[in-house]
């Protein structure tokens, strides 16, 4: 299979999936997340690659989805000329927001320790893509957010800020739809460790190549023991149940009055109405 | 009572556990996990306690479990000549590494507050004997290490990091076998306080009698109520299962075939080795 929105490549026990759409800084569409999905069954079954670097080209590693090519086309959703996907057909639009969700864990159920090496920007979906990996190594100008809320979302279909930051810095910066720099990140234990982005390649390569020193089925071993140890802590059920909440939220009448006419008024002008609304 | 690997004393109401096997670095054999849930049990039953200490005599808190005379008697296990005991009737040796389990179990749920008083080492099973104790104070030159993995070895019986450290760098510490200083620990909330080494000591009593001063219903009331809302998040389960995942993991081929060569091969020899064969 050749890729048109990621690499592929491997270097000895290292498998590298590098998203590579930086014109766009990385923004996800369709095609990325099935490509992603593909290349990383190809690194759990290929016997040679014992660790999986997830990163990316150019300043950034990710936008989060691509809002303009997510889905390619809302009129396939049942819905009417100008209005959002989310209006169409509402049983195409859960099952295509499953398809997301389940796109997501399973990178988190991938057999084989994985690093997220992110520089620049980590947004949204973009977070929840390093988040999904086992480790994350960032450079000093990475920075997460998640600032969706404003625009009607619950943040992601995958609620990975209680799990990386905990509870009361998540609902702070989901609610007010700030960021974190890399050194908060490291302090708060989202991330493993900060180096600086000349260093970046060098320190996740060399981090990978030491796990992949380690017996293979230890090494899966406690990635079971670990992850079920989150799982026990509830993590599962809870993206579970937040699917849900994302689901219902995106089918609110709020959510409609607040994206009506999007289509047509441009950024600007949505912002301003957007901030007029609960003034 | 006699013990021959630790010290029991009391002072007041604080009675103090000491690992007494300095010259090995209270590395735990059976003996000594034996007389240490015997010493933790009549602490329990005497009336005039109401605080535990647990420390260790030496350089060191503990270097984990003691490689060379654990078990007891590794013939008992039916393994065939130059085998390891875990290579021997599989009933024998789950029973016994069930028992290690409830061991550490054991000192977590007991029913008065306990303090592990941590200096030098404290590693893999040093490590879970910590942090089985409610509250840890370590001196400046305390670390803890769980550096099993590259020995095939799926960490302790019972897995203390993700609890301790959080997943991310739990995973980090356990697939690449660093460790963390006492400052670190004392960062990610693992530790209550870091002291001066030859202020450990005075600290801990300190702590200790300032606990003892609580009544000591309510003491046992608000421990039994926190280490609930641990087992509520999963605490007990994730230990549970993650005994029978190191199980599986010691029963499998690749430890085998990994021992093979450590008894084989000499040390030197067996490190190569086992650094080839995953590069």
């Amino acid at each position: 299979m050749s890729f048109s929105t990621i690499l592929y490549e491997r270097d000895g026990p290292v498998a590298m999936i590098t998203l590579n759409r930086p014109d766009v800084r990385n923004a996800q569409n369709e095609q990325m997340k099935d490509e992603i999905d593909e290349a990383l069954s190809k690194s759990d079954i290929d016997e040679k690659v014992r660790v999986i670097v997830l990163r990316s080209s150019g300043p950034s590693f990710s936008a989060g989805h691509d809002m303009k090519q997510l889905p390619r086309d809302p009129v396939s959703f049942g819905a009417t000329e100008g209005e959002k996907w989310t209006d169409g057909d509402s049983e195409k639009v859960r099952q295509f927001v499953y398809k997301i969700f389940r796109q997501f864990l399973k990178i988190r159920d991938v057999r084989k320790p994985t690093i997220a090496q992110v520089q620049g920007h980590c947004i949204a979906a973009g977070w929840v893509l390093a988040s999904m990996c086992d480790l994350i190594v960032a450079s000093k100008d990475a920075q997460f957010s998640d600032p969706v809320l404003r625009t009607g979302s619950t943040g992601m279909q995958v609620l990975v800020e209680p799990w990386d930051i905990g509870f009361r810095q998540a609902k702070h910066l989901l609610w007010t739809g700030g960021a974190i720099s890399a050194s908060e990140a490291l302090r708060l234990g989202l991330v493993n460790r900060v180096v600086p982005l000349e260093d970046l390649e060098k320190e996740t390569m060399q981090l990978a190549n030491k796990i992949a020193l380690t017996p293979f089925g230890t090494l899966q071993a406690t990635k079971r023991s670990i992850n079920r140890t989150q799982d026990l802590m509830g993590w599962r059920l809870a993206q579970e149940q937040h699917i849900e909440t994302w689901l219902v939220s995106q089918f609110s009448n709020e959510h409609k009055e607040l994206h009506a006419g999007q289509a047509d008024m441009g950024v600007k002008e949505f912002i301003r109405r957007r901030d007029q609304a609960y003034k | 009572m006699n013990y021959r690997t630790i010290l029991y004393e009391s002072q007041g109401a604080i009675a103090f556990i000491t690992l007494n096997r300095p010259e090995v670095r209270n590395a735990q054999n059976e003996e000594l996990k034996d007389e240490l849930d015997l010493a933790l049990k009549n602490a329990e039953a005497d009336e005039g306690i109401r605080v535990i200490v647990l420390r260790g005599a030496g350089s060191c808190f503990s270097s984990g479990h003691d490689m060379k005379q654990f078990p007891r008697d590794p013939d008992s296990f039916q393994a065939s000549d130059r085998r390891k005991w875990f290579e021997g009737d599989t009933a024998k040796v789950r029973k016994f590494v069930y028992k290690i389990l409830r061991y550490f179990l054991n000192l977590h749920y007991l029913t008065k507050p306990t303090i592990a008083q941590v200096h030098g080492y404290c590693i893999a099973g040093g490590w879970v004997l910590a942090s089985m104790c409610d509250i840890i104070i370590a001196s400046e030159d305390a670390e803890f290490i769980d550096p099993v993995l590259r020995m095939g070895s799926t960490g302790v019986e019972a897995i203390v990091e993700p609890w301790d450290v959080g997943y991310r760098k739990a995973k980090e510490l356990m697939w690449t076998g660093e460790g963390i200083t006492a400052k670190e620990a004392w960062e990610f909330g693992m530790v209550n306080k870091v002291v001066a080494r030859d202020e450990l000591e005075k600290e801990t009593m300190l702590m200790a009698q300032k606990i003892a001063t609580t009544p000591p219903g309510t003491l046992q009331a608000t421990k039994r109520s926190i280490n609930r809302a641990l087992d509520l998040m999963g605490w007990r389960q994730s230990h549970e299962q993650h005994v029978d995942v190191w199980l599986s993991n010691h029963l499998g081929d690749e430890h085998k075939t990994l021992h093979k060569d450590r008894q084989d091969l000499d040390l030197k020899d067996f490190i190569h080795k086992r650094d080839a064969g995953y590069e």
